[in-house]
């Protein structure tokens, strides 16, 4: 009955879903280096453009960029009014001990509050528009330097993946648990932090058994299907670059090419 | 006293794109102190209507009446211990459930959340743990030591040993072998005609037609019927349409009627079904 | 077809560590290649341990235990070619499911084995098919029935065209009806692929299905033969935990009340005839 949803995704059929989640990755990565090439009117107003139009590609309603951006305001608002208060330069509006409000302030404010906007935002386009899978695929992809200085990258890959697959059975688990101890009694949400904490051994025990058991049943189920480590293995799932995916490389790249330009 | 339930309904995840009925307007009366099967497909509701029986899941709409509770959408949780320890629930594979260090603690887990002394629930989980059958001198071993049967058999004596009024078992036998099914469901019966009520979730036709007085039967969230187990089992056509098996002596009844041999009223039991033809080809009752 | 020995155990013993007791004893054992052999024994008789026996998940622990599966020796050198011959499915249909989608999961015993991307294209879609499961193939394993999962296990083993499939208690924790289904499916690719099956089980109406039962009691045999053989033996079946089949039940039942029953009679469509002949001639 119950249907999770492990991290972001939300499915759907608009542009960016067609992006190969290689290149989404990297692009969310490059795309923190490349807004600090951001630093007058001009380019910001640009890189919230092409923020803009990834938001649109997505086909999503706002609320839930917003949901992305919410736990993180108070960092943003926090780092905003450091820059605002304590930059020196510009006109002063007013002084007050160490505390300056000049038209540079504000201006660095309003940038920094940008910056942290536009790359919460693009990430969580990625996060949003990807399978956690695909994701995880497209991190083996990108660790792959790692290979030659001997990171086990493939096992890694394959851990990720498989912790994936097990979050909602462990979720049912933890739930089905739950409901069995409240059946016999047990009160997970009143009294202090002692009681509360006294009172989770029995979900815990529990739970921390049935992933033992899960471990050891998964590790026989995948000896009997032949598997011997990593190495001889060959891939089913394989990420492929399409047509789409010039089209998220020429917009990032004519990105870059118009904050060069006009930075 | 009976357990009434008046147009029931449970959505889960309201107002989510992942919103799902789990009941659908379940309106029922049960008499107490019987042995009441819950059949119906896997997804078909019985799991959801189970754990509303202790309210561990509460009506979206609609009101339950039972061991002197009355709930409502708006029932406190926090009102319901009292409930929680006259109406039992046991879960599938409830092994899952052991986590004392001891066998004997964790029987008494239960009883001792519902207000019972330490010696109090020690003196119960000693008795219950001899009536499931396990030997005295496991008492103080780790659970976890057990077999796969034994440590069924401590989760089912941990729910027992506060002696609920009503007792939900959700295939209790699961998995066990057929010497261990017989005596769960013989453990049951007889706690049931000690004076408790009984209500077991089963696929086994069998053991609805060995055990249960009443049944109710679930599809699609709503409840198909309620009767006893001679009605249901009467209608072959109307549990086919149904996807519901037959108990194997109704089946073999059917078979008999199909090449002229009718035999009336229909058995639904191994024993019925021998008495019947005994009956028949002898002559003498 | 020719029948050969597939699979032939001779003094198999194994014991845990730290058990006081040997989980098998004296094994010996001989199965043909294309039958259906039932294994069957209460709860902790020593069951789940032959089978991982039988594919050197465990190994013997007599020097002078013997395994032969598919004409090779079972030994730690020999095992990972062994295995290419045995496909199991276990019973908790959630523990095994190791992709993250349908075809996922059935590609990882492929992907372990080195088969080429072409070939994986080609016999998943196939071996899905075959077990009624084609239109789940990016199904996620949270969104499947039990039933649904265990045929994904079983589409695993048949894509790797094992001659031998284990199946460990596979429909244990199945309803009826996705029990049925996994049985129906595994009958139809034994006779297609001619695959030798060892099926595990406590569920008798299942064993009665078999080519043949063995009984398994404190890791001993303690019966074999045909299941009109072995379920003829009541008392040592009950002895051990077990009981009959429906319809020995019903025959031994009728026998003992009066109602003679001649011995040919060893299933229920012959008694459910024998008996309307027997009221018409009344």
């Amino acid at each position: 009955m119950t249907k999770i949803i492990i991290g972001r995704y939300i499915p759907g059929s608009a542009l960016i879903y067609k992006f190969d989640a290689r290149g989404k990755l990297l692009v969310t990565f490059l795309f923190v280096f490349a807004i600090f090439l951001a630093n007058n009117w001009p380019t910001y107003l640009v890189a919230t453009l092409y923020t803009g139009l990834a938001i649109m590609g997505t086909g999503l309603r706002a609320h839930v960029f917003w949901d992305g951006v919410k736990p993180m305001v108070l960092l943003i608002l926090f780092t905003s009014a450091l820059q605002l208060f304590f930059s020196t330069g510009g006109t002063v509006y007013f002084h007050w001990w160490g505390l300056w409000l000049t038209s540079t302030g504000i201006v660095n404010a309003i940038f920094i509050f940008l910056r942290f906007t536009l790359i919460i935002l693009i990430s969580t386009v990625m996060t949003v528009t990807t399978q956690p899978l695909a994701i995880s695929d497209a991190m083996e992809w990108l660790l792959t330097p790692l290979k030659w200085v001997g990171v086990p990258v493939a096992q890694l890959a394959l851990v990720m993946s498989i912790a994936l697959r097990f979050v909602p059975t462990l979720f049912d688990e933890t739930l089905k648990i739950m409901n069995a101890q409240k059946a016999r009694g047990a009160d997970f949400n009143s009294g202090g932090l002692i009681k509360r904490s006294k009172a989770i051994a029995p979900l815990i025990i529990p739970l921390f058994i049935s992933s033992l058991e899960i471990a050891v049943d998964l590790a026989t189920a995948m000896e009997a299907r032949g598997y011997q480590g990593t190495s001889g293995r060959t891939r089913y799932r394989v990420l492929s670059w399409q047509k789409y995916d010039l089209l998220n490389a020429g917009a990032f790249v004519v990105l870059l090419i118009l904050l060069k330009v006009l930075g | 006293m009976s357990i009434k339930f008046k147009h029931v309904s449970y959505v889960y995840a309201p107002a989510t794109p992942f919103e799902q009925k789990g009941l659908d307007d379940v309106s029922f009366e049960l008499k107490e102190n019987q042995f009441i099967a819950l059949i119906g497909h896997t997804g078909s509701g019985k799991s959801t209507l189970m754990q509303h029986f202790n309210a561990l899941l509460q009506p979206s709409s609609g009101e339950i009446a039972l061991a002197g509770h009355r709930i409502t959408p708006t029932t406190k949780q926090r009102d319901l211990k009292t409930l929680r320890q006259q109406v039992s629930l046991v879960f599938q594979f409830p092994e899952a459930q052991l986590f004392e260090s001891t066998v004997l603690a964790d029987i008494a887990f239960g009883p001792k959340n519902f207000g019972y002394t330490d010696a109090e629930a020690k003196k119960l989980a000693l008795k219950w743990l001899e009536k499931v059958g396990l030997p005295k001198s496991i008492a103080n071993k780790s659970p976890f030591e057990l077999s796969g049967g034994q440590m069924r058999r401590v989760a089912i004596a941990g729910v027992m040993a506060y002696e609920p009024a009503i007792l939900c078992l959700d295939e209790p036998a699961a998995g066990l072998d057929p010497k261990g099914r017989h005596m769960m469901l013989e453990l049951f019966k007889a706690y049931q005609a000690r004076g408790h009520t009984v209500i077991l979730v089963t696929h086994n036709m069998d053991d609805v037609a060995d055990y249960a007085d009443d049944v109710l039967v679930m599809e699609h969230g709503r409840l198909l019927r309620h009767t006893t187990p001679s009605e249901v089992f009467k209608d072959r056509a109307w549990l086919l349409k149904h996807g519901l098996g037959q108990p194997a002596a109704s089946e073999f009844a059917a078979q008999l009627a199909e090449n002229g041999l009718p035999l009336l009223p229909q058995p639904l039991t191994l024993t019925a079904l021998t008495h019947r033809l005994v009956a028949h080809f002898k002559g003498g009752e | 077809m020719e029948q050969k020995d597939i699979i032939k155990l001779s003094q198999v013993d194994f014991t845990y560590p730290e058990a006081e007791q040997p989980a098998v004893k004296a094994l010996n054992l001989t199965l043909q290649a294309g039958t259906w052999t039932a294994l069957i024994g209460h709860n902790g008789s020593g069951k789940s341990t032959v089978s991982k026996l039988l594919d050197g998940l465990l190994f013997p622990t007599n020097p002078d235990s013997q395994i032969m599966i598919a004409g090779l020796p079972l030994t730690p050198e020999t095992v990972w070619e062994v295995r290419k011959h045995v496909g199991i499915v276990f019973q908790n249909p959630d523990h095994q499911f190791v992709g993250a989608t349908v075809a996922d999961d059935v590609a990882f015993g492929l992907e372990n084995r080195g088969i080429s991307r072409a070939e994986m294209q080609r016999r998943i879609p196939a071996v899905l098919a075959q077990v009624g499961m084609a239109d789940y193939a990016d199904a996620e394993p949270s969104h499947l029935s039990g039933g649904q999962k265990q045929r994904v296990a079983i589409a695993g083993v048949l894509a790797l065209k094992p001659q031998i499939m284990i199946l460990d208690e596979a429909t244990a924790m199945l309803d009826p009806e996705g029990r049925k289904m996994v049985i129906d499916i595994v009958r139809k690719m034994m006779v297609q692929d001619h695959l030798t099956i060892i099926s595990i089980t406590h569920d008798l109406d299942e064993a009665n299905l078999a080519d043949q039962v063995l009984v398994l009691d404190d890791g001993q045999l303690i019966a074999t033969g045909t299941p009109a053989e072995v379920f003829q033996k009541a008392a040592l079946l009950e002895r051990s935990g077990l009981a009959l089949p429906f319809f020995y039940q019903l025959k031994s039942e009728l026998m003992a009340q009066g109602i003679n029953i001649p011995t040919t009679i060893t299933t229920e469509t012959e008694l459910v005839a024998y008996l309307c002949q027997l009221n018409l001639n009344m």
